[in-house]
């Protein structure tokens, strides 16, 4: 498979570790943006008495403190581990369009949900991030398998074909039972669109550990991925156990889609899109581009979610819209300058 | 399809022929969707809607063979709010299922051979243009008709126009006697809401919400600046902004439904606006009513149990007034 | 197109012209036929309204045996029938035909966004401008498909030319853009109307009318000869860009026809029942599959795969969980999904185009 122009030159370390405090920086200031700025207009005095004097009798204080801070947070969590994730899918799979929802991982994640608790009744919220767990890893599998099956192997070609139809194979199969039982699956709609709003915060309890583990987990492998996305042979070569190092990476992988379809429904494109624009900047070193992807991550959904807050006062726009709208442009745009 | 034409000219001759008895007197109206020859007692009427259609022709004793309902969980089939306000449902008339609104079966409506057949601006155009051949089938839109003219279009046209203001003017008279109990109601603020039963999206209503908006505006409440200059019937609110909603009253509505229980519903405002409580002097001072959906469908039992509820709850107490910061 | 013992040649007297028929596409052709004819007439005697075949037969032949019953068979079962027939037929020639154009065995007008095209244009109408006569609902899908096809072909062709990869993995992203917006539309349009867009949108044939078979009847008219005539060339430039232009064929014409020809098919198809996944992806293949044959009887017997493919489907889906009526998109997408698979791994050279 040729049609993939080979990963650039390498990366200059002063030059990687220069951007890191740069990113640090934007990432607070675009985390104080969200906060500052929302539906209702608060001072910035407010803002930052909420922050450090907090009094939960001002319903302006509440405003910053348990509605922007945490959906901030949860911006912050999500942004990072998509894109983190779909960093280390282009790196193992060596296909610069792999991402969660490309591959079908979100839709795993998602038709598990749906299943467990419309057709299951499971409704306890402990077990959903492990269902979309499971939902994912499945999905995760059944792509890959078909497109190692395919003659040519996983391809960037036969993984997203094999993605996009099984990501169509399961929102028919959510459609069918939508038909079936409209009244649970109304409760379901608004999780289905993709989005920060109204998500459950105590879900963090949960989903947080495994989160930052899975992060953490992600960075340290980071070095191993850019002598894995040089080949197997080489890796091996190197000393890499490639099969192992595989199976750590999935893992990741897995955790980090299902956790954040479980905090925020399906939102797409972000793992595509991210690792890309940080590859512009430090290259093809999965060292760097996997710390940066993330906070470049979280430093975009923060961005975008911001827009969704204010842009049609007293209502809010959907998150997942604007990031399909924002994302599909810029994959178009991949495939242009990534394949000929 | 000259052939067909010809076929069904000569089927259409042949049964007035066999059967002139079947032969209805029929009258021209005009619904959202044209001007039709209905029958002017329709025998057969099937509903597109069973909220919005078939409750209301069912309570002014139209002559009902068949509505659209939904599917529970069990597979079971029901009409939307025929238990809570009027008692009914398959099981217990002689109205028969033929589809989900959105998904119609056309045959289970020409196997009843209905004489006249309602749906509205939700029904498929499709769908509409293929049952003319059926019957004649209005689009009655209710959303701009509003829910008083489109009960009096459904009465008007399933012929029970004087069944339908025989019941209004006692609603009228209804509503002055609450207006007298309660003074001067343009002076009292009320807000309408509807919250999911996970906390995940508020709607507010200016108008639209079924016999409580009716009732409210009947009543001439004032509602908050932000609700009365909303440019839709209702919208999805912020959680920043639920302090925007406060007023003299507020009417909190749910869909009743197994997971969406009064204590539920509690719990996904905290969860959606967390402090909402005391956010809301509405709801600090117990002036905010939490209440089922169904149960006030557009009805004219929905209106008289609304006109009811709302009169319980405002008229004859004291109440802290709610002062609207400028 | 192998098997060369097993055709009978015709010639004409001067033998200018001869012509090759393989006896197993014709058989295979043949039995097709008999099982969509066996599928309409099942279809035919299948609903919520009870009738026997025998009465259907009776009402086909113009006798009327009730006013309910000739409703239930001419204004919806017969076109429906008819209908479903006649749009898997069309989706299956607009697979072929963008499979053609763009070399790539795993083209599909749902894949590659023409259907999402097409959707969004007639979601808008039906959804933004309500008032506008469903009349342009064809017109306004075939303009939808052709802007995402043109979009998608401008944007693939590079200096080098175009690429089949580039062409395939642009739709996806085009495709998933476009149901961003259309799903916009219906979150935040008027809720009516994005209610009576929905079943449009699940791709349902249950409210095909006459007056949609005659839109459909008319362009496949069009459309399949056009189709046929220029599939010679067309094959020609299926043996590879550098031996086409040296058999001196106009090849960037005949592509850019058959891609026309290809949204076109599709276009009308998806405007009168909705996006219908998958069929135009598999029928190509499963035809070459059951008989191979030239690529005239070749378009035929995909034509055929879909028309059954898609009145299966429709049968199904008003049957298996009545009285719930599944739509046949939906269907398609199950049973297309895993064929789709199937295909994938079994193709020669998926990726290597």
């Amino acid at each position: 498979m040729s049609a993939i122009a080979a990963p650039h030159a390498g990366t200059h370390p002063v030059r990687a570790w220069s951007g890191v405090p740069v990113l640090l920086g934007v990432l607070l200031l675009a985390f104080l943006l969200h906060i500052a700025v929302g539906a209702k207009q608060l001072s910035l005095g407010t803002v930052i008495e909420a922050l450090f004097n907090f009094d939960q009798t001002v319903f302006d204080h509440v405003i910053v403190r348990n509605l922007r801070l945490p959906r901030a947070v949860l911006a912050v969590l999500v942004g990072a581990s998509l894109s983190l994730a779909g960093a280390l899918m282009q790196g193992v799979t060596r296909n610069p369009l792999a991402d969660p929802a490309l591959l079908g991982l979100t839709s795993g994640a998602a038709f598990a949900v749906v299943i467990a608790t419309s057709v299951l009744g499971l409704s306890s919220m402990v077990f959903i991030p492990w269902i979309a767990m499971l939902g994912a890893l499945g999905a995760a599998l059944i792509v890959y398998l078909i497109a190692r099956l395919v003659p040519g192997g996983a391809t960037p070609l036969s993984l997203t074909l094999s993605g996009a139809a099984i990501s169509a194979f399961l929102s028919a199969v959510i459609s069918v039972v939508h038909l079936l039982d409209q009244d649970t699956f109304e409760n379901l709609r608004v999780w289905l669109t993709g989005g920060l709003a109204g998500r459950d915060i105590t879900l963090l309890l949960y989903v947080g550990p495994p989160i930052a583990l899975a992060l953490i987990g992600g960075v340290l492998l980071a070095p191993r991925v850019t002598v894995l996305a040089m080949g197997d042979e080489v890796a091996q070569g190197l000393g890499v156990k490639t099969g192992a190092l595989k199976i750590q990476l999935l893992a990741v992988v897995v955790v980090l889609t299902a956790c954040s379809v479980a905090l925020a429904g399906p939102l797409g494109f972000i793992g595509l899109v991210i690792p890309h624009i940080v590859r512009l900047y430090v290259g093809s070193d999965y060292r760097w581009i996997v710390p940066y992807a993330a906070l470049a991550g979280a430093i975009y959904l923060l961005g975008v979610d911001t827009i969704a807050r204010i842009a049609i006062p007293p209502r809010e726009i959907s998150t997942g819209i604007i990031t399909a709208m924002i994302g599909a442009p810029l994959f178009v745009q991949l495939v242009r300058r990534r394949t000929r | 399809m000259s052939r067909f034409l010809f076929r069904s000219t000569l089927a259409a001759l042949a049964l007035s022929l066999i059967a002139p008895a079947l032969a209805q007197e029929t009258r021209s109206v005009t619904a959202a969707n044209g001007t039709f020859d209905i029958p002017v007692a329709p025998q057969r009427i099937v509903a597109l809607n069973d909220q919005i259609v078939a409750l209301p022709l069912y309570e002014l004793g139209a002559a009902l063979v068949g509505s659209a309902g939904r599917v529970d969980a069990d597979g079971k089939t029901f009409l939307r709010g025929g238990m809570d306000t009027l008692g009914i449902d398959y099981s217990n008339t002689d109205i028969e299922y033929v589809g989900q609104f959105n998904a119609l079966d056309l045959e289970a409506i020409a196997a009843l051979q209905p004489d006249l057949i309602i749906g509205g601006t939700y029904t498929d155009p499709a769908v509409v243009d293929q049952l003319q051949a059926i019957a004649p089938t209005l689009v009655i839109d209710n959303g701009t008709l509003g829910l008083i003219e489109t009960l009096r279009t459904l009465a008007d046209v399933s012929g029970q126009a004087g069944n339908f203001e025989a019941r209004y003017q006692r609603y009228l008279g209804n509503v002055e006697r609450t207006k007298s109990y309660i003074g001067d109601t343009s002076a009292i603020s009320v807000t309408t809401t509807f919250m999911f039963p996970a906390g995940e999206e508020l709607w507010v209503y200016r108008s639209n919400l079924g016999a409580i908006a009716q009732v409210l505006s009947d009543l001439g409440f004032a509602q908050p600046a932000a609700v009365a200059a909303l440019e839709d019937p209702q919208a999805p609110w912020s959680a920043e902004l639920i302090q925007e909603l406060d007023a003299d009253f507020i009417f909190g509505f749910y869909r009743q439904q197994p997971d969406a229980t009064p204590e539920a519903i509690r719990a996904a405002y905290e969860k959606f606006a967390p402090g909402w409580c005391q956010a809301l002097t509405a709801c600090q001072k117990d002036q905010m009513v939490l209440l089922p959906g169904p149960t006030f469908g557009s009805t004219m039992a929905g209106l008289d149990l609304a006109l009811d509820l709302v009169e319980t709850h405002i008229a004859g107490r004291p109440f802290i007034p709610f002062k609207e910061a400028k | 197109m192998s098997a060369p013992a097993s055709h009978w040649v015709l010639r004409s007297r001067s033998e200018r012209i001869a012509l090759r028929l393989p006896i197993r596409a014709l058989v295979a052709l043949a039995l097709l036929t008999l099982v969509l004819l066996v599928t309409c007439c099942v279809s035919l005697a299948t609903g919520t309204y009870g009738i026997g075949l025998n009465e259907v037969i009776d009402t086909l032949r113009g006798l009327s045996i009730s006013r309910a019953i000739d409703n239930v068979v001419w204004e919806f079962r017969f076109p429906r029938t008819l209908a479903a027939a006649l749009v898997g037929a069309m989706m299956a020639l607009s697979g072929a035909a963008l499979q053609n154009t763009t070399r790539n065995g795993l083209a599909d007008p749902s894949l590659v966004g023409v259907s999402q095209g097409a959707a969004l244009a007639v979601v808008s109408l039906t959804v933004v401008f309500p008032d506008v006569s469903g009349a342009l609902r064809p017109w306004a899908a075939f303009a939808g498909a052709i802007l995402v096809a043109l979009a998608i072909q401008g944007l693939s062709h590079t200096r080098q030319g175009g690429s089949a990869i580039r062409f395939i993995l642009m739709g996806i992203g085009l495709s998933t853009f476009i149901s961003s917006i259309t799903s916009a539309l219906m979150t935040y349009g008027d809720i009516d109307r994005a209610m009576a867009a929905l079943s449009w949108l699940a791709g349902s044939i249950n409210a095909a009318s006459w007056s949609d078979v005659w839109t459909l009847g008319i362009w496949s008219a069009v459309l399949l000869p056009a189709l046929l005539a220029i599939s010679r060339s067309a094959s020609a430039t299926r043996m590879g860009e550098a031996s086409a232009i040296s058999l001196g064929v106009r090849t960037r014409l005949i592509r850019n026809l058959q891609l026309a020809i290809a949204v076109a098919l599709a276009a009308i198809a998806t405007s009168v029942v909705g996006p219908l996944g998958f069929v135009g992806l598999i029928a190509p293949h499963a035809a070459r599959r059951i008989a191979p044959a030239g690529i005239g009887l070749h378009l035929v017997i995909t034509a055929m795969v879909g028309a059954v493919l898609v009145s299966l489907a429709d049968l199904i889906g008003r049957a298996a969980f009545a009285p719930i009526q599944i739509p046949a998109g939906l269907l398609t997408a199950l049973i297309g999904v895993p064929l789709f698979i199937v295909l994938m791994v079994r193709s020669r050279s998926a990726a290597s185009h």
